[in-house]
């Protein structure tokens, strides 16, 4: 098996291996990660019914979409994780919901209603868990003045950092309608902070 | 075509130099309103095979279109209209145009709870209510103004009476007819009353 192994290195030199192997490596690399570039583009999301007709509407009337500054928050950047390790994960368990979508689980707006809680449920339990990495990426408590900001903004921001709350915690349904609620149990509205 | 524009370079360049100069000065000049509609195309640049007398035409009038054959900036069109004193909301802008964007009337993002007028007119809202959604599943003013949650948040409770159907039944949640709070309570931005408002309420709610 060595000898053999020896054998055929010799007869390619060493270096021409390696050069060969740094090459497929490159194009596969390269081409690996548009792939990843082109599924986390807002044209990409919206790209089928389910989110065009629903969440996207829906989220087209929000200030993440059209504000005074300018900048646009897009699916992605709420949804996928900008580090590279968080966007594998976030990107391997998206091959469930490309097996939802075969499966037609929200292809009608009323099995998107009905199946609303669930989605909203693991978006939250995501989020909370991130301490809301995604919000931060673009809004740091860190970098915020309290003084510019509103009333009513401002004493809650300063209480509930203190008492370790994240951004989900008590900014859900910004960005899309808020799902039914009634049917979590008192514990999961605790989880959530809804009261 | 190509051949006769390498031969008459230098004499093309001229009359479009000119062509400039004119277009530019004629946009210059058109600064009072005239009472006839005059409409100018400005920085348009069109060669074409009688353009020297394009050069000299356009200073005054409009020359009859000529053969376009590159467009290098887009053509800016400004025309004035004058509608003797009465103006759409858009101005005296023709439909070409976009209108110039309208003072908005800013909506101050928190203020001091605003004085009511009348006996039992609803409250009005002293924030901004942006993005607050009102629907079958979620009702964001509850959020701050439910009886469960009015003294963490410190807002003002919402009312008894707002539990109570039509016949006054007493509900155990909002009625129905109460739960789209914004059919009454609206918030305000500082604008001046289109017509002058004489109402003054009676003296023993003063
Ligand atoms: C791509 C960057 C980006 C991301 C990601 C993002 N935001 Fe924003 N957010 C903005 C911008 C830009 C504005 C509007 C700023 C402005 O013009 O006032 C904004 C506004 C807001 C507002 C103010 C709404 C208002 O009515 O004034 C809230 C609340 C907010 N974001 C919460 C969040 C939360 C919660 C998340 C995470 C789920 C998040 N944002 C993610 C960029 C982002
Ligand atoms: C304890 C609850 C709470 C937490 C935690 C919280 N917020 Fe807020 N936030 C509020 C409330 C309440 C408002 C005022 C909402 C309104 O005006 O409608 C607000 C307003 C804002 C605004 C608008 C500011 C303004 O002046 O109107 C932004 C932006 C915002 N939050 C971002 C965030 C981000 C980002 C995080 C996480 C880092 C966060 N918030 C965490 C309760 C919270
Ligand atoms: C500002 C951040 C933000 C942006 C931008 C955003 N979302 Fe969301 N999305 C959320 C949050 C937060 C939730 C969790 C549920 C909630 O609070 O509404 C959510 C939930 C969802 C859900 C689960 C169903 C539901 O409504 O709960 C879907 C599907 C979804 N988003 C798709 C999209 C798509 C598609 C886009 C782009 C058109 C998008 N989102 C843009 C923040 C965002």
């Amino acid at each position: 098996m060595f000898a053999r192994t020896k054998r055929f290195l010799s007869k390619r030199s060493v270096i021409s291996v390696v050069i060969m192997g740094f090459i497929t490596g490159v194009i596969f690399w390269g081409g690996f990660n548009t792939a990843l570039e082109i599924t986390n583009t807002e044209e990409f999301c919206i790209s089928c019914h389910e989110m065009k007709e629903n969440v996207y509407v829906e989220y087209r009337q929000t200030i993440h979409y059209q504000n005074r500054t300018g900048v646009r928050a897009t699916c992605p950047d709420c949804h996928v994780p900008k580090e590279w390790t968080h966007k594998m994960i976030r990107k391997i368990e998206a091959s469930r919901e490309v097996f939802h979508k075969i499966l037609g689980t929200i292809d009608t707006p009323k099995k998107f209603r009905d199946y609303r809680l669930t989605m909203a449920k693991s978006e939250w339990r995501r989020m909370k868990k991130a301490d809301s990495r995604e919000c931060r990426n673009c809004h740091e408590y860190g970098s915020m003045d309290y003084s510019m900001q509103s009333r009513r903004a401002s004493p809650q921001h300063i209480a509930g950092f203190k008492e370790g709350k994240t951004c989900i915690d008590c900014h859900k349904g910004i960005a899309h309608k808020m799902p039914d609620t009634k049917a979590l149990t008192p514990e999961e509205r605790k989880e959530f902070n809804l009261n | 075509m190509r051949a006769y524009i390498m031969k008459n370079k230098v004499v093309l360049t001229i009359a479009l130099t000119f062509f400039m100069l004119g277009s530019t000065t004629n946009t210059l000049a058109e600064d009072t309103p005239s009472a006839t509609t005059k409409t100018e195309t400005t920085s348009t640049e069109k060669v074409s095979k009688e353009a020297p007398d394009v050069a000299k035409k356009s200073e005054q009038e409009k020359a009859p279109e000529p053969k376009k054959v590159k467009v290098m900036t887009k053509p800016i069109e400004k025309t004035v209209y004058d509608f003797s004193g009465v103006n759409s909301l858009r101005g005296n802008n023709g439909l070409k145009e976009m209108a110039l964007p309208t003072k908005s009337k800013q909506l101050p993002a928190d203020r001091a709870p605003i004085e009511r007028n009348y006996f039992q007119q609803p409250p009005l809202v002293p924030h901004r209510v942006r993005e607050y959604q009102i629907t079958i599943n979620n009702n964001k003013c509850l959020a701050c103004h439910s009886w469960k949650t009015y003294q963490k948040s410190g807002a003002t409770k919402i009312s008894q009476t707002h539990f109570e159907d039509r016949e006054g039944n007493a509900q155990s949640t909002v009625a129905a007819r109460r739960y789209f709070c914004n059919q009454c309570h609206v918030p305000q931005v500082d604008a001046k009353p289109l017509v002058e408002n004489e109402f003054k309420p009676v003296d023993d709610l003063k």
